[in-house]
């Protein structure tokens, strides 16, 4: 079977300098950092061998199975009959969001394999006594996995399609049973495919003698994939192999010295394992007799809430009429085609989208590398090599047409989003660019002196240099904005370059939304609540000095101080409850932050001032009092009314753009709330 | 990056899984293959297929019956031809053939091997083998080169032979230094086609081509390659190409490292002490078993202990997670009673008697090599314990398919010109079988095939070379090579090889497209033809 291929691009599970930053979820319901970590397949294998009672009888396998467990895996993995995944992220409220997966599935892209297993499945659960020509007509359906969920999530599924119809899909215990089989078919054939099973040998004895070791790690397997609850601690694989004569402890002994000594051919069946063990896969029914379906299902959102940060340091906001949501979501990356469609309540505007992704990191990682190891052997000559110089100028001309290939896809980047790239950023990577550009034909020429090595314009510092800059400037990470008009709904999508097959499991997408109030107006009846507030102390003042000018003199403390203190409390307390704010936990809330503090404020200055009368000081303690009453919710009113930008700003569509497309001094605004995909893409 | 992260990719783990379930949904866990050793003549991949399309027909399952059913034609498939003896290699992805119920030998044995064909100028093995469904890896770090030891193929001598075994042996120890499987090997081959001349190239030359897949491919490893293989080139006077690897440079394109050298290669041959006789005949031998890295260097460094012992030609390659190693070895010196005696004589030492019954059908090749390869080297040798140690642990469990005893007729040089083609279909059934046909059918239309068409014909065209297999998505690619007399050249008004080469092209794809627009394959088929290889269309890239 060949395998195929192209351009590589991996997201990485670092987050190291140079590479898309993405901050790590907090765990869901709470559990722990190790409880919540990804399981090592071959680990828990082996920890499940370790514990699991050794069976006297063949476990319940089978071959049919195990066809249609393996061939769920590639369909779940291939994802050739997913046309699209689209993500409608509805922001609820401050720091809730709710997500709806929608996923379009073509039935005429399975291959016949795929869809012969499915059918398979059909025949294999059918308990009826029909045959199997009247069970299609009876029953025209197809189960095909639809996405893979996390273990962790422990959310129900409901799959519904177009018309909002609950579709049948498989019990996790059903498929798991199926991938167990599979996967210890798979187990098998892959030992089986070893020179030493000719010989006596371990393995021999495990696959054609030991019976009984053989169950045991079927035993195993299905405990591991079937049962809810499994052990997440990984110590348990250092202990040392049992070593009693008991029998069972010789099954034991014998199937982890076999996975011991194969770890190194079971590398693939290791990752395998891992996805199996880590992921349930989501199988529905589809209707046969239709080839597009439009599959959707509700999945939660992880959050956490950047709240604090940003009040603690309003300053760092972009602006305070404005609020910056991200969604992380990690997506299958042989995915095609993905979508992510955000909503928001009413009266917010979603007035910026921008989309990342890691999608072209492997490749910026192989060229940092490249450059790196190329720079060194252009420095240290190593004599004795014929053509060695000739082999440098390819691979560096091999290099330098990758970098100028990523040079050109950030450029266009840019000049999607209405941007051009700063003069500050990748000065060195679009120095060399142009360089490879204006040469060189190699393959069949011997024009060694018109070669990149002999060019006065490259050096092998310049290399180290774009390696740096490769890095630091995050060049792996691709970057688009939606370009719609500011409505309550935007969309951004990325889809895979047809070139490219990847080759990590995961592709990793950071949405950025900068949302504003979309009412349009300025904050009037704040303001004029305001104005009453300081008007209503000021003429209290002033008929208390009875002076148009309460302030120079030194006001006694009235005689009536309650009737004053009731005016004071009353006439603010009764308008307070006459405006309209926007409610503090939803999204409105924190737009209009600035309003409910004027309007905080104010009362609190009223209250200031009334509190002054009661306590009947004198003199100027009560002239200040009445003063700062009057002052405060003035000058906050002025502040407050400043125009408000209602236009997207230039620099709204570099959120949290990668760094090559920060201009200097740019300052990346802290979001508000983060949220992180679970389910089909998310770990 | 490690190799756990290398080995993670969605494709290779994807691959990985229908691995398993190619082999999970038959009764046993194994894969079906077939090989032709033959006589090679134009057209018998054609009728071939032809026959299997055929008798699918005739063989075709009833409305309801169960699934596990019987391929026909082959799935991945390589044919090539060298020095008249051709090969054709076919994996099935179907259940055993009912002929071959009877010939199970128990589940952890293959079943017992058929042979058809007798010491005469075709033979035909049946059989199954254990995939290892593991064998995976990313093209896309595949380190392509070729190794050029003469350019004129009509002047083959023993240091020829020997120095192609040479050569192999050298890859196949270079591969297994890096842990990197050896995807396929060719002798003969193509060499690159010169872009800047005008001349149509020659379609074979003494030259190994060869494509490994790097697992921590960077520049660093490629240099370390490329500079090894340099140094040895350089040493003996060979000349060395690497795929170019910039991009938007496909398969196809080379970059020249190594000139070769005519007096240093000359120099060589001399310290060899060859005769400088061209051998008259070849046995071709195949070792197929499970694909693992190591088992070509494995036997290769085994044949190696018989220092005269020469390859004249030699194909592998991994098909459906098996591979196959296939050798056409020089036989030195034909006994007094000529090929007859030779044959006698291999017939008493090989176990397996190739006569179609159930016995000793499975040779592997420690037990088959020892007694053969004194008979085809003429001298007794003193293989070393170690390679045969290390052979039984790589290649224990490979089976041997041996002979017939083949004439060998090398080409003139300058009497043919390539012509490249490629398709992609569906991965179905008919993926291999329907475009091949279309194929021939379009060269018999624009009047390359003459009139008595019994294959032997010299200006019959021929199938060099074809390799198909499935890469994906459901998908199935073809690429392969056919020489045509360089009379056509000749035959045409247009004085301007440019323009007769382009015109031969556009023709004979317009015309299989033609033929294929007479059938109906799902997801149809796309076609390309080119007289390099470089200029066929990018689906070819993966092969």
């Amino acid at each position: 079977m060949s395998r195929i291929s192209a351009s590589p691009q991996e997201p990485s599970r670092n987050t190291s300098r140079g590479q898309l930053r993405v901050p790590r979820p907090r765990q869901p319901n709470g559990a722990s950092g190790a409880a919540a970590a990804r399981l090592i397949g071959m680990t828990s294998l082996k920890q499940a061998i370790r514990t699991v009672p050794v069976p006297g009888a063949p476990p319940p396998l089978s071959r049919e199975a195990a066809a249609v467990g393996l061939a769920f895996l590639d369909m779940a993995l291939r994802q050739n009959h997913i046309r699209r995944l689209t993500e409608r992220l509805s922001l609820v409220e401050h720091g809730l969001a709710s997500r709806t997966t929608e996923v379009d599935v073509r039935l005429s892209l399975l291959n016949h394999g795929q869809r012969e297993a499915s059918q398979l499945f059909q025949r294999l659960s059918s308990r009826s006594a029909r045959s199997r020509e009247e069970e299609q007509n009876a029953s025209p359906t197809i189960w095909v996995p639809v996405t893979r969920i996390s273990r962790l999530s422990v959310s129900p599924v409901d799959v519904v399609d177009a018309a909002g119809t609950k579709l049948p899909r498989l019990t996790q215990y059903e498929t798991s049973r199926l991938l167990a089989s599979g996967l210890y078919r798979l187990l098998a054939g892959t030992l089986s495919s070893q020179p030493e099973t000719r010989q006596d040998s371990p393995l021999s004895q495990l696959l054609f003698h030991q019976d009984q070791a053989r169950w045991l790690i079927q035993a195993a397997l299905i405990a591991l994939l079937t049962e809810r609850s499994r052990s997440l601690t990984t110590g348990g694989d250092d202990r040392g192999e049992p070593h009693d004569d008991h029998d069972d402890q010789r099954c034991r002994a014998l199937a982890l010295s076999v996975l011991r000594d194969y770890e190194q051919q079971l590398v693939p069946y290791a990752n395998l394992l891992d996805v199996a063990v880590n992921d349930y896969l989501l199988v529905a029914a589809l209707d046969l007799t239709r080839d597009d379906h439009l599959l959707s299902y509700d999945a939660p959102v992880h959050t956490r809430t950047e709240r604090a940060a940003a009040d603690l340091d309003p300053l760092r906001r972009s602006s305070p009429a404005r609020y910056q949501v991200r969604y992380v979501a990690r997506i299958p990356a042989s995915l095609r085609s993905y979508h992510v469609v955000a909503e928001t309540e009413p009266g917010v505007h979603i007035e910026a989208m921008s989309m990342v992704t890691n999608a072209d990191e492997s490749t910026a990682k192989d060229l940092t590398r490249d450059l790196r190891s190329l720079a060194e052997r252009w420095r240290k000559p190593r004599p004795g090599i014929p053509a060695r110089k000739r082999l440098l100028e390819l691979e560096l001309q091999s290099a330098l047409g990758r970098l100028s290939e990523l040079v050109r896809t950030r450029r266009w980047d840019a000049s999607q989003a209405g941007l051009d790239l700063p003069d500050s950023t990748l000065r060195k990577s679009r120095q060399l660019s142009r360089l490879y550009l204006a040469d060189h034909g190699l393959a069949h020429s011997e024009r060694d002196n018109q070669s990149l090595l002999d060019s006065a314009a490259l050096t092998a510092d310049d290399l180290e240099l774009v390696a740096r800059e490769v890095e630091e400037q995050q060049v792996g990470s691709d970057f688009s904005v939606e370009n719609d008009p500011a409505s309550s709904r935007a969309h951004a999508y990325w889809r895979r370059s047809s070139s490219r097959t990847p080759r990590a499991e995961h592709t990793t997408v950071v949405c950025t939304l900068r949302l504003r109030d979309a009412t349009g107006a300025r904050p009037g009846s704040v303001m004029a609540y305001a104005l009453v507030v300081a008007a209503t102390v000021y003429l209290v003042g002033c008929l208390l000095d009875r002076s148009l000018w309460p302030y120079d003199s030194s006001a006694e403390p009235p005689a009536n101080a309650d009737a004053v203190v009731a005016v004071l409390l009353l006439v603010p307390g009764f308008l307070y409850t006459r405006l309209d704010l926007p409610l503090r936990h939803t999204i409105l809330g924190h737009l209009r932050w600035a309003s409910r503090w004027l309007a905080h404020l104010s009362i609190g200055s009223a209250v200031l001032a009334a509190a002054a009368v009661a306590s009947g000081v004198g003199s100027w303690l009560l002239t200040a009092s009445m003063g700062v009453a009057t002052g405060l919710p003035l000058l906050a009113a002025l502040l407050l009314g400043r125009p408000a930008g209602q236009q997207r700003s230039p620099l709204a569509v570099r959120l949290s753009a990668p760094r090559w497309l920060q201009p200097p001094g740019w300052r990346e605004v802290p979001p508000d709330a983060v949220f992180y995909s679970s389910g089909s893409d998310h770990e | 990056m490690n190799e756990l992260e290398e080995l993670a990719s969605p494709a290779a783990l994807a691959d990985l899984a229908r691995a398993g379930h190619l082999m999970a949904r038959q009764s046993f866990m194994q894969v079906t293959f077939e090989v032709h050793h033959v006589e090679d003549r134009g057209g018998y991949l054609r009728e071939l297929l032809s026959q299997r399309v055929e008798d699918g027909r005739k063989n075709a399952p009833a409305e309801g019956e169960p699934a596990e059913r019987v391929a026909d034609v082959p799935r991945e498939t390589l044919s090539s031809a060298a020095n008249g003896v051709g090969l054709v290699i076919g994996t099935y992805a179907g259940a055993l053939p009912p002929e071959m119920e009877d010939r199970r030998q128990g589940s952890d044995l293959p079943v017992a091997l058929r042979v058809q064909g007798g010491p005469s100028h075709a033979r035909l093995f049946q059989g199954t083998a254990s995939p290892n469904p593991s064998f995976i890896y990313e093209s896309v770090h595949a380190f392509e080169g070729m190794i050029v030891i003469g350019e004129r193929i009509d002047e083959w001598s023993n240091f020829h032979g020997r120095a192609v075994a040479e050569a192999i042996a050298e890859i196949s120890a270079a591969a297994t230094d890096r842990g990197a499987p050896l995807l396929s090997l060719q002798s003969p081959v193509q060499l690159p086609a010169d872009r800047d001349q005008g001349e149509w190239p020659v379609p074979a030359a003494i030259a190994v081509r060869f494509s490994m897949a790097l697992r921590h491919s960077g520049a660093d490893v490629r240099l370390d390659l490329a500079e090894r293989f340099a140094r040895y080139a350089d040493e003996r006077g060979y000349g060395f190409w690497v795929a170019d690897s910039r991009p938007g440079h496909r398969q196809g394109n080379w970059c020249l490292v190594q000139p070769p050298d005519k007096v240093r290669a000359d120099q060589s041959a001399e310290w060899g002490h060859c005769d400088d006789i061209m051998p008259t005949y070849c046995l071709p031998i195949t070792f197929v078993g499970p694909a693992h890295v190591g088992s070509t260097n494995a036997i290769m460094s085994y044949l190696r202990e018989f220092p005269d012992l020469g390859v004249l030609a030699s194909s592998i390659i991994s098909l459906d997670d098996l591979a196959f190693i296939h050798f056409q070895l020089a036989v030195n010196r034909l006994p007094v009673g000529g090929i007859s005696q030779f044959e006698a004589d291999l017939d008493a030492v090989i176990p397996s008697r190739h006569v179609d019954d159930t016995d000793g059908r499975t040779s592997a090749p420690q037990y088959l090599l020892p007694k053969i390869l004194p008979l085809v080297t003429g001298s007794v040798g003193k293989p070393r314990d170690e390679k045969l140690a290390r052979m039984i642990d790589r290649a224990g469990n490979y089976q041997s398919l041996t002979g017939p005893a083949l004439r060998v007729r090398f080409a003139e040089r300058d009497g043919r010109v390539p012509l490249w083609f490629s398709w992609q279909a569906a991965d179905t059934d008919d993926g291999l079988a329907v475009p091949l046909i279309a194929l021939t059918d379009a060269l018999r239309a624009i009047g390359l095939v003459p009139a008595d068409d019994t294959g032997r014909n010299p200006r019959h065209p021929n199938l060099d070379y074809l390799v198909c297999r499935e890469v994906g998505e459901s998908t199935l690619r073809g690429k392969g090579k056919i020489s045509l007399p360089r009379h056509v050249l000749h035959d045409n008004a247009e004085p301007n090889l440019e323009t007769i080469r382009a015109r031969l092209c556009t023709s004979l794809e317009d015309a299989w497209r033609a033929a294929l627009r007479r059938q109906s394959l799902p997801g149809g088929v796309e076609v390309a033809v080119a007289w390099a290889e470089f200029r066929l269309n990018n689906w070819t890239a993966a092969l």
